[in-house]
Parts: structure tokens; sequence; C-alpha cells
């Protein structure tokens, strides 16, 4: 094994393992360890890992992977950030989940359920309960959708009478459903009911969609300006 | 093109479906076509009708009928 020091100009020079450069000092400071796998630029004061052109102050770059990984001692545990296709991914083996902290306490966390919790006021972090669909439409005349989240379409079945059909379909019929209505000027009593309304409530809820309706006192359906519908799973 | 699907229930009366602007705007497979496939009701005949066609006055919304 010979290792010896080259100066081939007066401004450059590198240390070199049997004949081929290990570290290169370029003419502006810059120190290149391996060809890229470590460089010091001293023009611009960054530091590449990966990368002989580093663009920030700390630049790792893989075009490999297009991730920047980082191991245990065993590989067993890992915590990934990078790129899957378009999007950024953060991927960890820990089992326990993640935990964004703030002073010292967890404000956000991914539970090794993947449960999402979050504190937010609440005191400490806490499952959050998604709301899964909802919709807001005008059962009156020319009926139709003012807003919705996962819900591909509604379906008019009578007087206030609908079937709300959800884009990506619930797990199960476990889920909750919650809505209101408005009132109707000179009518008696509006209410808001699911899995189906007043004069017909026996309609069974099923993984795509879920009846809802608005009816009078005395059972028959109403249409109103305003039914807003939330399903929470 | 503000579009609806009329299908009628077992019960006689029709059923008219109000597409979500947000479910046809995710994707440019989610047309009034793949809306009808997903949401109709399995073996029902459907139509996809102009929403100037459906009547405005729902008087008599449980009568109504597809001719």
């Amino acid at each position: 094994m010979t290792v010896s020091v080259k100066a081939p100009t007066s401004t450059t020079g590198s240390i070199q393992l049997n004949g081929s450069d290990v570290l290169t000092i370029e003419s502006d400071r810059s120190v290149d360890i391996d060809s890229g796998t470590l460089y010091v630029d001293a023009t611009n004061n960054r530091v590449g890992i990966g990368t002989s052109s580093p663009g920030t102050k700390f630049h790792v770059s893989d075009t490999s992977t297009n991730t920047v990984k980082s191991r245990t001692q065993a590989s067993t545990g890992y915590v990934d950030i990078g790129m899957g296709g378009n999007s950024g991914v953060f991927d960890t083996s820990a089992s326990d989940g993640i935990r964004l902290r703030l002073s010292g306490n967890d404000a956000v966390a991914i539970d090794a359920s993947s449960n999402f919790k979050f504190n937010s006021g609440y005191g400490s972090v806490a499952n959050a309960y998604a709301c899964r669909a909802w919709v807001n439409f005008n059962g009156t005349g020319t009926v139709a959708i003012r807003d919705s989240g996962n819900v591909s379409s509604i379906t008019d079945s009578g007087v206030g009478d609908y079937r709300v059909n959800f884009s990506t379909a619930m797990p199960d019929t476990d889920y909750a459903v919650v809505g209101s209505c408005q009132g109707i000027s000179g009518s008696d009593i509006v209410d808001f009911g699911s899995f189906g309304y007043g004069g017909s409530p026996t309609v069974t809820p099923t993984t795509s969609q879920v009846a809802v309706g608005a009816f009078a006192y005395s059972g028959a359906g109403v249409d109103t300006a305003y039914v807003s519908v939330a399903v929470f799973r | 093109m503000d579009k609806r699907i009329v299908y009628t229930n077992d019960d006689g009366t029709i059923a008219i479906i109000i597409p979500s602007q947000n479910w046809l705007a995710e994707s440019e497979e989610n047309t009034i076509e793949a809306l009808a496939a997903k949401d109709v009701p399995e073996g029902k005949t459907y139509h996809i009708v102009d929403v100037s066609e459906i009547p405005t006055d729902r008087t008599f919304r449980n009568a109504w009928t597809w001719e």
C-alpha cells in the first residue's frame, strides 16, 4: 500500500492511495473525499454527501433511491426520508410509532396501530376520530350538493328522503351518522333522521351508502334548503 | 354540463342521483357514466339526463315517474 501526497499544481493537491485520489483539495480550498462521497464546498460554505455540488448548507443525495436512510447499528431499526413517486415519504421501523414534540411534550403522534393522535388543547395526545364523509346539500327545487368530502353523490329518493353515496366505502357499517336540516317557516318540527327517515325508518346502512332524511312531527318527509350530514368512523 | 342520473325504485317511485362536483373533479376517470356504474343499484336501468329535465316544483315529488 502506497500513500502519497501530491500537489500537481500550485493551487490544488491530493492524497492518493495506490496512485488513486482519495482526498482532493481544490483551488478554492474545497475538499472532495472519494469523488463526492463527502464534499466540503469552501466557496459557499456547504457540505455534500453523495454530491460534489451541494445546493444547500447540508445536502445529502442518493440518486439510486432518492431516500436519505438512517440505520441503527444492527440495521434493524431505521428512519428513511425520501421520495416515493411524486410523494414525500417518512418511513420508520419504530415500534412505538412517531411523535412530534413541543418543549418535550407530545403534540402529534401516530401509534403502533397507525392511530393518529393530537393534543390541540385536549391536554394530551389522544386518538382523533375522523369524519370520514360529509355533505351539505339543498333539498329543495333543483336538489344540489353545495360541498362535500368523500361523497360521490346523493340520491334523491323522494320528499325529504335521500341516500348519501360514499366515494370510498366505509370498512363496515358500524359508523355513526350525525346531521341537521333547516326548519320550515310556519311548519311544525322538522327533524333529521339517519338509516331512513320518519316515514320509512328501516333502511339498512351499507358500507357504500347511508339513508338520511328530513321529516316533520307527523313522520312525513319534508324538503328543506339545508341538509348537512357527517359520518364518523 | 350539469347532469343527473334517473332510475326507478322497486316501489315504482323514481330516484335521482345528484353528482358531487368534488368527486367529478378528482379524476378524469370520474365521469357521469362511471358514477352511474358506481352508485346506481345493480341491475337497475338508468338514464342520464340534463338537470333542466328534472322538475323544480317538488310538490308531487313522490308521484314522479319516468316516461
